[in-house]
C-alpha cells in the first residue's frame, strides 16, 4: 500500500496539501549540507559541549545541566502544608498534573528574594520520587557550551557545607562575558530536602 | 506469517487459552451443582476453541487433550455421563494445565510440554474412560452430590463466566492509569481555560456590530446633511462581510469549546470510573478455592456470595484478595465441623459459608460468615491468661467483644491448643494490618455452636471523595462530606464564650469552636460579621471556624509526598477542578487531638508552660497502644508504681498528646493504625522540644530485627509484652525516669 492510497480523499483542503508537502522526501544534498552545519562545533568552544539551562534568581545568574531539569513551567499557586511549611519549604503546587513540593532556592541559598512577575517560572528538577519545583525570576534558555568554559568555583563556595555550585561557566551575553554558577541537581535537591524535616 | 502486529501466534494462543481456561475453571465448579445443558454449553465451546487454536499452531498434544475435555463435556451434556466429583476434579486439573500452558513463554514451550506430557496423557486416558465403564464408581459418588441438592436454589451465588467481558480486557499498570487520570484532569482544566478564548471572540463580535451601527449612523447623518453617502457603500460592504464572518466564527469556536469541554470531562470521568471494579473481581476464584479446600479437608460446604456487582476501587480490591482468602481458609479449616460433627450438633451435613459485600454509609462492608462451631470466649480468656497478655482479674472483667480482640494479636493463636479448640486466629493479625493499611477496620462476632462472622469495613475508594472545600488563611482545605455533621453560617454575634472558649448553640447542643487556622498553625481566622463553621464529630460535636466555604467538589485523592511523612491533621492532597491543589483534612486525627486536649482541660499554650514548672509533681507517662486491653494493663502497672498515666490510641494521637507537653516517658506499641510506634519514635526524636523524652517500645514482635528497628528509630528500650509479668518493664521505667515522685 502506498501513502497515496491512505491519504484522505479531500486532498484539496489545506491539511491535505500540508501533509503532502511534509511527507515529500527530502533532497539528500540538503540533508548532507544541513547535517554538516549542525555538526559544526562552536569555534570558541573546545571539548564536548554541555547543555545548560540558564536562569536568574534573586539577582544572580545560575545554571543547571539541561538534562537535570525535568521541565520549566509557568508559576502555579502554592499550597502551604500545615505544621510543615517554613522559609525554604513553601508547600505543594500542581505542576503539570503532579503535586510537587515547592522549595525556595532563593531562601535556601541566601539570595535576594524571588519576585513574582510575568516572567517568573518554576524550574522542576529531581527524579520522579524526589521531585522539587523552585521559582526563578527568569529563564534565559538553554546554551550549549564547550568544556573549556567551565572553571572550578572559588574556595568560599566550593568548601561551604551547603554549597551547590560545582563550576563557574563563562557565558557571552550581549557582548559581555558573564560568569554563571552551575548548580548540582543532587545538591540542590538535598539542600531543599533538608527543609522537610 | 507468524507475526501479527508484534504478537506472535503463540501469544494469541496463550491469551485465548488463558481466557478459556478461566471459563472452564469457573464453569466446572458450577457443574457440580447444576447440570443443565445450558451451563455445559459454554464449557464445551471453550474446550472446542482451545482445540481449534492448538491445531492452528500445531500443538498436537494440546489438540488431543482439549478433545478429551470436549468429549467428556459433550457426554455430560447428552446425559451419558454425570458430573461426578472425581470427573469434575479431572476436568479442573485439565483446566489448570491449560492455564499453566497459557502462562508459558514461547521459548519455554518445549520444556513445558516435556514436563507436562505424562500428566496430560494420563488425564486424557482417564477422561476418555466413559461413564459406562465406571457405573459403579459413579453410584458410589452419589452422596457428594448432596452438595448440589442444597446449592441448587442459589445459582446467583456462582459467578457467571463472562467470556465477552474478559476478551476485551487489557492489562494496564496502575501507575499508567494514575498518570492517565492526571493527564485527563489536566485536559479538562485546559478546556476550561478556553473559556477565555470564547469571551475574546464574543467581545470581537460585539465590537464589529458596534462598528456597523456606527457606520449606519454616519450614513444617516450624511444623508441628513445632504452629503453623498455613496462613498461609504463599499466600506459598509466590508464591515457587513466581516460581521458575518466573525459571527460565524464565534459560533463555531463556541461549539468546539463546548464539545471539547464535554469530551474532556467525560474522558476524565471515564478514567475515574475505570478505577472501580466489581467485587466479583476478587470473588471469581473463591468457589474453586473453597471447593478444593473443603474436599481436601473432607468437609461439605456451600459457598454463597452476595453483592458481586458492588463497585470497589481497584486498589482496595487488590488488597482484599489475601484477607478474604485467609478468612475463608480459616472458616473452612477451623470454623466448620466435619459432616459427622455437624450431624451430632443437629445441623445439616453441609456447612454454609457466606461472603456478603455491600455499600453502607459510604463504606464497603464485607461479612465473611460460617455456621460452624464458633469461638468459645472462655477458651480465649484462658489462653490470654496463659500467655501472660493480661491478668486473670482483668480478663474476667472484659466483655466477650474485648476478649475476641485478642485474636488479632500477632502470634496469639500459635499455641496449638487454642487453634484446635477455639479454632481461630492463624494470621488474623495479617488480615487486620492489611485492612488497616487502606483505612479500614475488622471485627469478629461469634456465637459458640452457631458460627462466626468476620466483618471488614473498608472505604469504597481510596481515590475519589466528595468534599466540602473551605478557605483557611488563604489555603484551601477539603473536608470529606462523609465526616461532616453540619455546615453552619451565622452572625458572629451568636458566638459566646465559656471559660475563654468560643461556642454556639446548634439543635439545643452547645458546640465548641476551634479556629482551624490556629489548629493548622497558619495564623488565625479573621472573623467578619458572619462566621462559617464546619461541624465534625460523632457523639460529640466540634465546630471548625473557617474563613469561607468554597463549595463541594469530587476530588481525586493523591497521597501526600512520602518525603513529608505523616502530616498532622492532613490525610492527603488533591488537585481541584480549577487545577489548584487542596489538602484533604484527616478528620479522625483532628477530632482525636481535640478530644485529647479537651479531656485534659488545658490548651496547648497552657500546657507548654507547664513543662518543668512544677518540680514536686508526679512523673507522667504516656502510653500509646491501639489495644484497649494493653493500654489498661500498662496503665495499671504504672499507676501501681505511682506514676501519672495518660493514653493514646495510635502514634498520631500519641504525638499530638506529647506535643501538648508535660510527659516524662513515652511507652508505645509498634503496630498501630495511622502512625506506627516506629514512626512515632522517629517523630519524637526529630522534634526540637520532645527529642529528649525517653521512649520504651513494648511489642509482641520479638525478632531481633524488630528490636533493632525500634532502637534504631530512637527508642531507649525495646521490650516484649511478656515483660509485664516479670519485673523488667517496671525496672526499665525506673531506670529511665526514676521513682514517680520527683
Amino acid at each position: 500500500m502506498s501513502g497515496h492510497e491512505l491519504a484522505p480523499r479531500k486532498d484539496n483542503d489545506g491539511f491535505g496539501r500540508m501533509r503532502e508537502l511534509l511527507a515529500r522526501p527530502m533532497d539528500p544534498a540538503i540533508i548532507t549540507a544541513n547535517t554538516r552545519i549542525v555538526a559544526q562545533p562552536d569555534s570558541e568552544d573546545e571539548g564536548a559541549p554541555r547543555s545548560l539551562l540558564i536562569f536568574q534568581l534573586g539577582g544572580e545568574r545560575l545554571a543547571l545541566e539541561a538534562g537535570a531539569s525535568h521541565r520549566v513551567v509557568a508559576i502555579t499557586p502554592v499550597r502551604r502544608i500545615p505544621h510543615r511549611t517554613n522559609a525554604v519549604f513553601a508547600g505543594v503546587a500542581n505542576v503539570a498534573g503532579e503535586l510537587t513540593p515547592v522549595g525556595r532556592l532563593d531562601h535556601a541559598l541566601g539570595l535576594a528574594e524571588f519576585q513574582p512577575s510575568a516572567s517568573a517560572r518554576f524550574v522542576v528538577i529531581g527524579s520522579a520520587q524526589a521531585r522539587w519545583a523552585f521559582p526563578v525570576d527568569l529563564v534565559e534558555g538553554v546554551l550549549r557550551l564547550g568544556e573549556s568554559r567551565f572553571q572550578p568555583p572559588p574556595a568560599t563556595v566550593a568548601r561551604a557545607a551547603d554549597g551547590c555550585t560545582i563550576a563557574l561557566v563563562r557565558v557571552d551575553a550581549a557582548g559581555d562575558a558573564l560568569s554563571v554558577a552551575l548548580l548540582d541537581m543532587g545538591r540542590v535537591c538535598a539542600l531543599l530536602g533538608r527543609s522537610l524535616r | 506469517m507468524s507475526d501479527l502486529g508484534g504478537f506472535s501466534l503463540f501469544d494469541l494462543f496463550r491469551s485465548e487459552a488463558e481466557q478459556h481456561a478461566a471459563t472452564l475453571s469457573a464453569g466446572l465448579v458450577t457443574l457440580e451443582r447444576s447440570t443443565s445443558p445450558a451451563d455445559i454449553e459454554p464449557l464445551m465451546r471453550a474446550a472446542h476453541s482451545i482445540k481449534g487454536a492448538a491445531k492452528v499452531i500445531g500443538l498436537e498434544c494440546v489438540v488431543e487433550f482439549a478433545h478429551a475435555m470436549e468429549d467428556t463435556l459433550v457426554a455430560m451434556q447428552q446425559g451419558r455421563e454425570a458430573p461426578s466429583a472425581p470427573r469434575i476434579d479431572q476436568l479442573l486439573r485439565a483446566a489448570d494445565l491449560l492455564a499453566s500452558l497459557a502462562s508459558v513463554a514461547e521459548s519455554e514451550l518445549p520444556r513445558w510440554i516435556e514436563t507436562n506430557l505424562p500428566a496430560m496423557h494420563s488425564l486424557v486416558a482417564s477422561l476418555l474412560q466413559r461413564a459406562d465403564d465406571r457405573g459403579l464408581e459413579q453410584r458410589a459418588q452419589r452422596p457428594i452430590e448432596g452438595v448440589a441438592a442444597i446449592a441448587a436454589p442459589q445459582p446467583a451465588s456462582v459467578p457467571k463466566a463472562e467470556p465477552q467481558a474478559r476478551a476485551s480486557a487489557v492489562r494496564v499498570t496502575a501507575e499508567k492509569l494514575d498518570r492517565l487520570l492526571q493527564l485527563s484532569g489536566e485536559m479538562m482544566l485546559e478546556s476550561r481555560r478556553l473559556e477565555l478564548v470564547r469571551r475574546q471572540s464574543q467581545s470581537l463580535k460585539s465590537r464589529v456590530i458596534e462598528l456597523e451601527d456606527e457606520l449606519d449612523r454616519l450614513r444617516t447623518w450624511m444623508r441628513v446633511q445632504n452629503m453623498d453617502a455613496g462613498a461609504l457603500a463599499s466600506l459598509r460592504g466590508i464591515v457587513q462581510r466581516t460581521r458575518a464572518e466573525v459571527v460565524g466564527q464565534t459560533a463555531s469556536v463556541d461549539e468546539s469549546i463546548r464539545r471539547g469541554e464535554e469530551t474532556a470531562s467525560s474522558l476524565y470521568h471515564e478514567v475515574l470510573a475505570s478505577r472501580m471494579r466489581p467485587f466479583s473481581d476478587v470473588t471469581g476464584a473463591l468457589p474453586r478455592t473453597v471447593r478444593d479446600i473443603a474436599r481436601s479437608l473432607g468437609k461439605e460446604v456451600h459457598l454463597e456470595i452476595e453483592g458481586e456487582g458492588v463497585q470497589v476501587d481497584r486498589d482496595i480490591l487488590s488488597r482484599l484478595e489475601a484477607p478474604l482468602n485467609h478468612l475463608l481458609r480459616n472458616a473452612l479449616d477451623h470454623g466448620l465441623e466435619t459432616p459427622q460433627e455437624r450431624r451430632r450438633a443437629g445441623k445439616p451435613d453441609s456447612g454454609l459459608l457466606r461472603v456478603v459485600a455491600r455499600h453502607e454509609a459510604g463504606m464497603l462492608r464485607i461479612r465473611v460468615g460460617d455456621d460452624g462451631r464458633g469461638i468459645r470466649p472462655d477458651l480465649v480468656r484462658e489462653s490470654v491468661v496463659r500467655k501472660s497478655l493480661a491478668s486473670a482479674d482483668m480478663v474476667a472483667e472484659m466483655s466477650t467483644q474485648e476478649v475476641l480482640e485478642f485474636l488479632f494479636l500477632p502470634g496469639f493463636s500459635t499455641a496449638a491448643s487454642v487453634t484446635d479448640l477455639s479454632g481461630r486466629g492463624v494470621g488474623l493479625d495479617v488480615v487486620q494490618s492489611t485492612v488497616r493499611e487502606v483505612g479500614g477496620s475488622v471485627r469478629v462476632e461469634s456465637v459458640p455452636g452457631n458460627g462466626t462472622i468476620f466483618e471488614l469495613k473498608l472505604p469504597i475508594t481510596v481515590s475519589v471523595i466528595r468534599a466540602l472545600l473551605a478557605d483557611v488563611s488563604g489555603e484551601t482545605f477539603a473536608f470529606p462530606l462523609t465526616r461532616i455533621e453540619r455546615v453552619v453560617q451565622m452572625p458572629a454575634a451568636e458566638l459566646t464564650t465559656i471559660e475563654g472558649r468560643m461556642q454556639f448553640s446548634l439543635d439545643d447542643r452547645s458546640v465548641g469552636l476551634v479556629d482551624a487556622a490556629a489548629l493548622f498553625e497558619l495564623g488565625t481566622i479573621e472573623s467578619g460579621e458572619t462566621v462559617s463553621v464546619i461541624v465534625l464529630g460523632g457523639d460529640d460535636w466540634y465546630g471548625f471556624l473557617v474563613d469561607a466555604f468554597v463549595g463541594e467538589e469530587d476530588l481525586v485523592v493523591r497521597p501526600l509526598d512520602s518525603r513529608f511523612g505523616k502530616v498532622a491533621h492532613i490525610a492527603a492532597a488533591a488537585v481541584r477542578e480549577d487545577g489548584d491543589p487542596a489538602l484533604i483534612v484527616d478528620c479522625e486525627d483532628i477530632l482525636s487531638s481535640l478530644r485529647q486536649e479537651l479531656t485534659e482541660g488545658r490548651s496547648h499554650a497552657a500546657k507548654r508552660r507547664a513543662i518543668g514548672a512544677v518540680s514536686t509533681r508526679r512523673k507522667r507517662v504516656l502510653v500509646v497502644d491501639d489495644s484497649a486491653t494493653v493500654r489498661e494493663v500498662e496503665r495499671q502497672l504504672l499507676v501501681r508504681l505511682g506514676y501519672e498515666v495518660e493514653s493514646a490510641r495510635d502514634g498520631a494521637e500519641g504525638l499530638h498528646a506529647l506535643r501538648g507537653g508535660g510527659y516524662d516517658l513515652l511507652v508505645t506499641d509498634v503496630d498501630m493504625p495511622r502512625m506506627t510506634g516506629i514512626e512515632l519514635a522517629r517523630a519524637v526524636r526529630a522534634d526540637a522540644v520532645l527529642s529528649t523524652i525517653p521512649i520504651i517500645i513494648v511489642s509482641y514482635k520479638d525478632r531481633e530485627e524488630d528490636r533493632l528497628a525500634g532502637l534504631h528509630a530512637g527508642a531507649n528500650a525495646y521490650l516484649t509484652k511478656g515483660a509485664f509479668e516479670d519485673q523488667s518493664f517496671a525496672t526499665m521505667v525506673r531506670d529511665l525516669i526514676g521513682e514517680a515522685e520527683a
